[in-house]
């Protein structure tokens, strides 16, 4: 196991607000970019990529958020950690309202909160070891002894499977060893919220088992959060608590594994669960799955009332005009959907 | 570990890494450079006499293969009987350093702005890059002449000259270069980490885009050269007693119709040095950037 | 071409003319006061303060500024103090050589770069394209005094069938041209090369070829016109470096002309003349420069105000 990873901060707090207050709590999250005029002297447009995007995440669970590229579920990613800022909206980590801190207070509260991305060739520098740069988020944040932080970086990259390869540059690893050595540089400043940014996309199949469970296996030892982004659903049936679904910047909805995927609400939902093949022929009580028509419409012009209205086929006059509300329904998860019990 | 490894990426490999495969024209100018830089070095070692003392009876003497009978001065004597192999080091050493002095200067200079207009964006960007391009306007050479003109001639005013030329160019390839590589994962990654960006450029994007601004160096520095030497060269640069090599030639053009080697010998090894330059730097780039030929 | 894109670039062009006068106007009041530096230092400080309210400097700085910003525009910048005429005067004499001197070397240099380089692009990679680009090498590396010498060496002092030096004839024209055009010429070869190459390879001109249209037609009539953005665009960044070859090839060749005037004035600094031409430099320079950004709009449809001219 390893020391950096286990550490505890001030773990009785920690504790003691768990059962009071989520880990993450993300309050109407929006991020408006300007785009370019269309013609010279046009109105000035903008692209809303995230619409106001709120959720939860308790300290050891996983959060899945899926849907098509461009929906922007990296964009929600990188606002939780500030990557990127935010439009309008809160992120509260462990109680702290962090849309208010300065930016030394988040280079700081960095540690908590880490990323793995997707893109792990370029998330390495090709000019450092794979051992300087685990070790390099313990220099950054001054943890340990000068002297110890070499072992430690040692230490972390064996536990991601990756021993003996600390003098080895970027270039000469595998695709999947690059991917464990992300997850290495993330994990050796001892997170408690990982944001997995679509971590397996560009390995091989083969491989991405593999840093999937290893994923999972560090979560169980050192008990961390996932905010897990991907497209792919047959990995989020395996590794998430909950699942988000996204369409054009907004959740549609939110609820736990197996409500998404053996009992999906919404229509989007549907269509996209009922897109994937499944081994066991479990479908929706819902009887035939849902076939949505036409193209995902352009962030820089979405439709009115329901995002997607102009692909559902259930869609109502209600629906071309009033945007619906994220409702809680009775069993706890969070429909936006006028009508998601009265749907076929 | 089940993972097959894969072939490394190609553009990850260290950008300079010379190849067994140099040109002979490229080898031949790296030797000369060589051989003047040494020269540049030991120049006062080397330099048989005083580049500074004179000997009235022994003037304008001819070079050695001129020369009827063998003689001291192995490249003859100058208007006033000094030594013009001596004279020729010295200048060497002098323009050389000069000029490297001032590339470095100017190539720090400019890295830094490129990074901070990169960084900081906005006004700051908008800022830099107006003077990027209003320098890249103005012709430096009537820069210089204005500005020797306003505050008068002075060694360290002449160096800031020189470091003050080309400055714009890094200026505009590094903040394309940063704002390139802060795309890149790692750049991102870095920061996720809770890096300081002080951090970020120094340690990780700076060593990635050295390639290109080596390169840059190179094509930069001969153009150095041939700035001292002009100015020089009009008489509004290096002044006597030191000596340069535009120096001397502004020097021996006087001589021209009795004893022209005053001027050749100089001038030929400007043209030697900087033909050099450019040519082991067209190389460089042509290593590094395959598309560009 | 649009006329917002016109517009942006004036804007611009008059923007950089403003900014180098005030920068004039400031460099000239941080050296110091020029009663100090034009009148002995024994003079009576009456006579000192007369010239001082005579020349505008009790005023305060912003009427000085404006002053000088009026006078500026209307090319006045003061007497030369070593032989007491108007500078602008003494620059306008100047001109005509200079432009003399500059246009001939223009035609020169595109006459012998453009061909060098269609001929170059044509024969790639044999001896004719090696040949050309060691010569576009060797100009780049030339220095021009260096060249001029060496001119000066052959056919003045050796062969003796030019004047080795002065103003008159056009024999005395040959030697600074050839000085000032090598450099040029080289580059243009070089640009029209890597135009060509680039344009001979795409589809358009493979079809054609295709269509049986004979070479020459190809080239005068397909490719060139395609090639001719990046060929202004050199032409256009070369003639800040024309401008500092003729300073130093004016004075080689004891050229008449406003740079040797410019240099005779640094060394004596007569800096009414140095203003002066500094802002004609920058004049020419704004307004090649617009040339170009404009002659580019007309060239290409494409360049739209979208596309920042940064990203050359």
């Amino acid at each position: 196991m390893i020391a950096a990873a286990e550490r505890e901060y001030d773990a009785p707090a920690r504790e003691a607000s768990a059962a009071t207050v989520p880990l993450l709590a993300v309050e109407d999250l929006v991020k408006v970019y300007p785009a370019a005029r269309a013609t010279l002297f046009g109105r000035r447009r903008s692209l809303t990529a995230v619409a106001g995007v709120s959720f939860e995440l308790a300290a050891g669970e996983t959060l899945a958020v899926v849907g098509e590229s461009g929906c922007g579920k990296s964009t929600v990613g990188n606002l939780v950690l500030n990557l990127i800022t935010p439009t309008a909206g809160r992120v509260r980590f462990d109680g702290e309202d962090l849309s208010a801190v300065d930016d030394a207070r988040w280079r700081d509260r960095r540690r908590d909160m880490q990323l793995v991305f997707q893109d792990s060739r370029s998330a390495l520098d090709p000019r450092l070891t794979v051992g300087a740069q685990v070790r390099e988020g313990l220099d950054i944040h001054g943890i340990g002894m000068p002297a110890e932080r070499r072992a430690e970086a040692e230490a972390m990259l064996e536990a991601v499977g990756l021993g003996g390869f600390a003098d080895r540059y970027p270039h000469a690893l595998s695709g999947g060893q690059q991917q464990r050595a992300v997850i290495a540089r993330a994990l050796v400043v001892g997170p408690r919220l990982v944001v997995c940014d679509e971590p397996v996309a560009a390995l091989d199949v083969s491989i991405q088992a593999q840093v999937v469970n290893l994923l999972s296996d560090l979560q169980a030892r050192l008990g961390l959060s996932y905010l897990f982004i991907s497209h792919d659903l047959s990995l989020v049936r395996h590794v998430a608590d909950r699942v988000a679904v996204m369409y054009l910047g907004a959740f549609v909805e939110v609820g736990t594994r197996r409500q998404i995927f053996d009992d999906p609400r919404h229509p989007y939902t549907r269509a996209l669960i009922g897109a994937v093949p499944v081994a066991r022929a479990r479908r929706s009580r819902h009887g035939r799955p849902v076939r949505l028509t036409g193209e995902v419409p352009s962030p820089l012009t979405p439709p009115a009332g329901c995002s997607v209205h102009p692909r559902c086929p259930f869609a109502t006059e209600r629906c071309r005009v009033e945007r619906p509300a994220a409702l809680r329904q009775p069993d706890g998860r969070i429909v936006a959907c006028h009508h998601p019990e009265t749907v076929p | 570990m089940a993972d097959t490894p894969i072939q490394a990426p190609r553009r990850f490999r260290p950008a300079l890494r010379l190849p067994a495969g140099i040109p002979a024209s490229v080898a031949v100018c790296m030797g000369i450079l060589l051989l003047v830089c040494t020269v540049a070095v030991f120049a006062r070692v080397l330099a048989p006499f005083a580049y500074e003392d004179t000997d009235l009876l022994y003037r304008l003497r001819p070079p050695f293969w001129m020369a009827r009978a063998i003689d001291s001065h192995p490249l003859g004597t100058d208007k006033i009987g000094r030594d013009v192999l001596s004279r020729l080091l010295v200048a060497t050493q002098v323009s050389i350093a000069l000029a490297l002095l001032g590339t470095l200067i100017g190539a720090v200079l400019g890295t830094a702005l490129g990074v901070l207009a990169a960084h900081r964006g906005g006004w700051v960007d908008e800022l830099v890059m107006t003077a990027v391009d209003w320098q890249a306007a103005m012709p430096f050479l009537i820069i210089a002449l204005a500005v020797l003109a306003f505050f008068g001639n002075d060694f360290l005013l002449f160096l800031a000259l020189m470091a003050l030329f080309g400055w714009e160019t890094y200026a505009r390839l590094v903040r394309g270069m940063v704002l390139s590589a802060r795309e890149q994962g790692y750049a991102l990654a870095v920061r996720s980490l809770g890096a300081r960006p002080g951090r970020l450029y120094l340690r990780h994007i700076l060593p990635n885009v050295m390639g290109p601004l080596i390169v840059q160096l190179t094509l930069n520095f001969p153009q150095t050269i041939l700035l001292e030497a002009s100015l020089s060269f009009l008489g509004l640069g290096i002044q006597p007693p030191l000596t340069s090599l535009g120096q001397m030639l502004g020097e021996g053009r006087d001589y021209l119709l009795t004893a022209w080697w005053l001027a050749v010998i100089p001038g030929a090894v400007i043209f030697l040095t900087t033909l050099s330059m450019s040519i082991v730097g067209d190389w460089l780039r042509s290593r590094l950037d395959p598309t560009q030929r | 071409m649009n006329l917002r894109f016109v517009v942006v670039k004036a804007l611009r062009a008059v923007l950089t003319l403003w900014l180098v006068v005030t920068f004039v106007f400031v460099v000239l009041r941080v050296t110091g006061d020029p009663t100090e530096q034009l009148l002995p230092d024994d003079i009576d400080p009456g006579i000192r303060e007369y010239y001082r309210a005579a020349w505008g400097l009790d005023r305060p700085l912003w009427e000085q500024y404006l002053k000088y910003f009026q006078a500026a525009f209307h090319g006045d910048f003061g007497i030369s103090f070593r032989n007491g005429l108007p500078a602008a005067e003494l620059i306008w004499q100047r001109i005509p050589k200079t432009l003399e001197l500059g246009i001939a070397t223009f035609v020169t240099a595109l006459a012998m770069g453009i061909p060098l380089g269609v001929f170059a692009a044509l024969n790639r990679d044999r001896w004719l394209d090696r040949l050309t680009m060691s010569f576009a090498v060797f100009g780049f590396s030339m220095p021009n005094f260096f060249l001029g010498i060496l001119l000066i060496l052959l056919f003045a002092l050796h062969l003796r069938v030019l004047p080795s030096s002065g103003y008159g004839t056009v024999g005395h024209l040959v030697m600074p041209v050839i000085t000032l055009a090598t450099a040029f010429a080289g580059a243009i070869a070089r640009f029209t090369r890597s135009a060509m190459l680039e344009v001979l390879t795409r589809d358009y001109l493979r079809t054609a070829e295709a269509a049986g249209a004979g070479l020459s037609r190809r080239v005068w009539r397909h490719a060139l016109p395609n090639a001719a953005i990046p060929i202004v665009t050199i032409v256009g960044f070369s003639l800040g470096g024309m401008i500092g070859g003729a300073v130093i090839t004016e004075n080689v060749f004891a050229w008449p002309g406003v740079g040797r005037l410019l240099t005779s004035a640094v060394a004596d600094r007569d800096l009414s003349i140095v203003q002066g031409i500094v802002v004609l430099v920058a004049v020419t320079m704004v307004l090649a420069n617009l040339a170009v950004d404009l002659a580019y709009g007309w060239l290409d449809p494409r360049v739209r105000l979208g596309a920042r001219e940064r990203s050359r």
